[in-house]
C-alpha cells in the first residue's frame, strides 16, 4: 500500500526541501507526497472539496506551523471539531519556531502526534521519515 | 539677635523657599498667610476661602483633609491650584491641628509648589512609556526577522548535508549546490530588504513643499495598462517625495499584483483635507484581505499569499515611510470585493 503523504507548508523552498528530501530516502513505491500551502487549503484536500475532489484518502500529514490564512494549530482545532472525519490522518507538526511547554501541550491536546522542530541534519529528518513510514502502523 | 518666639526673626525662615504658611478656620477661610503670590496682596486673600482657588477635582479632598484636621489627625495629600495666570499647579499640602486648652481652633497648612518636579516626572513617565513601547516593537521586529532569516539558512544547512552524502555523483552536487544557492539569494535580498528598511530613517531625504500633483502624473505614467482615477485637487505636501512617491507606487504595485481574476483591476486615488492633515486613500476591487491578516500585512517578511511574487517588505516599507513623516497607515477590506489602503500626512510639516 501507498503511503499518502500532505505536506501543509506555506514556504515553497521548504517545500521543495522536503520533497528533495524525500526523494533522496528512496522507496519511492512506498508513498506518495502531495503539497498545499496552507491549513484552509489541507482541509479541502482532506475533505476532497473543490479543487481536490480527486485527492486520495491522506494517511500521515506533515504540516508546518506558521502559515498565513490557518495555522497548524487552527487546522487541528478545525479538523477534530467535525464529524466528517472517518479515516483519521496522523498530523505530525513541524516548525521554526520555539515554543514554550504551555504550547507544546496544547498542541498534543489538539491531536498532534508529533511535535518536531525543523531539524537542520538530513539524519535527523531521516529517523523521523523512517519511524513512520517503516515502524508505525498507519490507521 | 533677638531669637524669642515674637521676634520678627523667624519671619525670613517662615518665607524662605517656595513654601506658603497659612492659617485655616474650619470652613477653610485663610486668616493668616506668610505671602502671597506677586499679583495678589494680602487683602485679595485674607478671610477668602482656600477652596476657591483649589481645583474642583480636589475640592472633596481637600474638605476631607480639613475635617480630619480638626478632629486632630495631621494630613498630607497632593492636590492641584487653577489660576487664569498660573495655569495648573500642583502642591504638597500639609495640615496639622492648632490647639488651643486641648480643642482644635485652627489649622495650620504648608503648601509646597512641586509643579517643576511633577511635570519632570510626568515627562519622564511619558519618556519611560514610549521607550518600553519602542523596544517592545523592536524585540518583536528582531524575533520576527531572525525567525525569517533562519528558515533560509536552515535550508542551505541541510542541502549541503545532502550534498555531502553523494561526493562522487556530481548531478547530485550539482542539484543540491543549485538549491542551496537559490536559498543563499533569498537570505541576501532579505538582508537587502531589511537595509533598504533601516535606511528610511537613517538615510532619509530632505522634507520640502512638494505638489502631489506632479508626483501622481509620474506614477500613473509607469501604470499606463491601468485603469487609475486621480483626484481632480491635489494639494501641495510637506513631505520626502521620493518616499511619498514610494508609497504610491508600492500600494498601486500591490492593487496591480492582487487583482481579482474575473475583472480588470481599478484604482482610485482620493485625497480629503483635513483640519491638520492630508488623509490619503488607495481604493481597489481586487481580492481583498481577510480581516485576521489586515494587522499583520505591515510585518517584515510577511506574505499573506505564499505564491506571489516579492519579499514580502513592501507594506513594510510604507508604513515606515508614513511612521517617519510622523502619521499611520492602514487598511479597510473585504475578501473578494477589495480593499481601501489610507494613510495620514500632516499638514504642517516634522523634521
Amino acid at each position: 500500500m501507498t503511503i499518502q503523504i500532505l505536506l501543509v507548508e506555506d514556504d515553497h523552498e521548504e517545500a521543495t526541501l522536503f520533497q528533495e528530501m524525500l526523494d533522496l530516502f528512496g522507496q519511492h513505491d512506498r508513498w506518495q507526497l502531495h503539497h498545499v500551502i496552507n491549513g484552509l487549503e489541507a482541509i479541502k484536500f482532506l475533505k476532497k472539496e473543490t479543487p481536490y475532489q480527486n485527492a486520495p484518502k491522506v494517511d500521515i500529514v506533515f504540516s508546518d506551523y506558521n502559515m498565513p490564512r490557518m495555522s497548524g494549530e487552527e487546522m487541528l482545532l478545525d479538523l477534530h471539531s467535525g464529524d466528517w472525519w472517518k479515516g483519521y490522518p496522523v498530523i505530525v507538526i513541524l516548525t521554526n519556531y520555539d515554543f514554550g511547554a504551555e504550547k507544546i501541550k496544547n498542541l498534543y491536546q489538539l491531536g498532534a502526534a508529533s511535535f518536531i522542530p525543523k531539524p537542520k541534519e538530513l539524519s535527523v529528518f531521516q529517523k523521523i521519515f523512517t519511524y513512520w513510514v517503516d515502524c508505525v502502523e498507519l490507521p | 539677635m533677638n531669637l524669642s518666639s515674637d521676634s520678627p526673626v523667624w519671619k525670613y525662615l517662615v518665607d524662605q523657599g517656595n513654601y506658603f504658611h497659612l492659617i485655616l478656620d474650619r470652613d477653610a477661610m485663610i486668616k493668616y498667610i506668610n505671602k502671597t503670590w506677586p499679583k495678589y496682596t494680602q487683602e485679595d486673600v485674607l478671610d477668602k476661602c482656600l477652596w476657591d482657588w483649589v481645583s474642583p477635582e480636589y475640592l472633596g479632598v481637600c474638605k476631607m483633609s480639613l475635617q480630619e484636621v480638626f478632629l486632630g489627625v495631621p494630613q498630607e495629600t497632593q492636590i492641584t491650584l487653577t489660576d487664569i495666570d498660573y495655569g495648573v499647579l500642583w502642591f504638597q499640602m500639609s495640615f496639622l491641628p492648632i490647639r488651643e486648652n486641648g480643642q482644635v481652633v485652627a489649622s495650620s497648612l504648608i503648601m509646597k509648589d512641586i509643579t517643576t518636579s511633577v511635570f519632570t516626572q510626568h515627562n519622564l513617565g511619558t519618556t519611560m512609556e514610549n521607550l518600553r513601547s519602542s523596544n517592545k516593537r523592536l524585540d518583536d521586529f528582531v524575533s520576527e526577522v531572525s525567525h525569517d532569516l533562519r528558515s533560509p539558512l536552515r535550508i542551505i544547512g541541510t542541502y549541503l548535508d545532502m550534498a555531502l552524502r553523494f561526493p562522487s555523483d556530481p548531478e547530485k552536487v550539482t542539484r543540491y549546490v543549485g538549491k542551496c544557492l537559490q536559498a543563499y539569494q533569498s537570505v541576501d535580498g532579505m538582508l537587502q530588504s531589511l537595509r533598504d528598511l533601516t535606511q528610511i530613517v537613517t538615510r532619509g531625504g530632505k522634507f520640502q513643499k512638494v505638489p502631489l500633483g506632479t508626483i501622481l502624473t509620474q506614477i500613473s505614467e509607469v501604470f499606463p495598462t491601468v485603469d487609475l482615477t486621480l483626484p481632480e485637487q491635489l494639494p501641495e505636501v510637506w513631505c520626502d517625495p521620493h518616499q511619498i512617491t514610494r508609497v504610491f507606487q508600492n500600494l498601486i504595485e500591490n492593487a496591480v499584483k492582487y487583482a481579482h481574476p474575473d475583472r480588470p483591476i481599478k484604482i482610485v486615488l482620493g485625497c480629503i483635507g483635513r483640519s491638520e492633515s492630508w488623509y490619503f486613500t488607495i481604493q481597489d476591487n481586487g481580492l481583498g484581505i481577510p480581516q485576521e491578516s489586515q494587522k499583520k500585512i505591515y510585518q517584515v517578511f510577511y506574505q499573506e499569499n505564499p505564491n506571489s511574487q516579492g519579499m514580502g517588505v513592501g507594506l513594510s516599507i510604507c508604513s515606515k515611510i508614513v511612521e517617519r513623516h510622523g502619521n499611520t497607515i492602514g487598511v479597510d477590506s473585504v475578501l473578494g470585493k477589495g480593499s481601501n489602503f489610507w494613510f495620514i500626512l500632516p499638514k504642517k510639516g516634522i523634521q
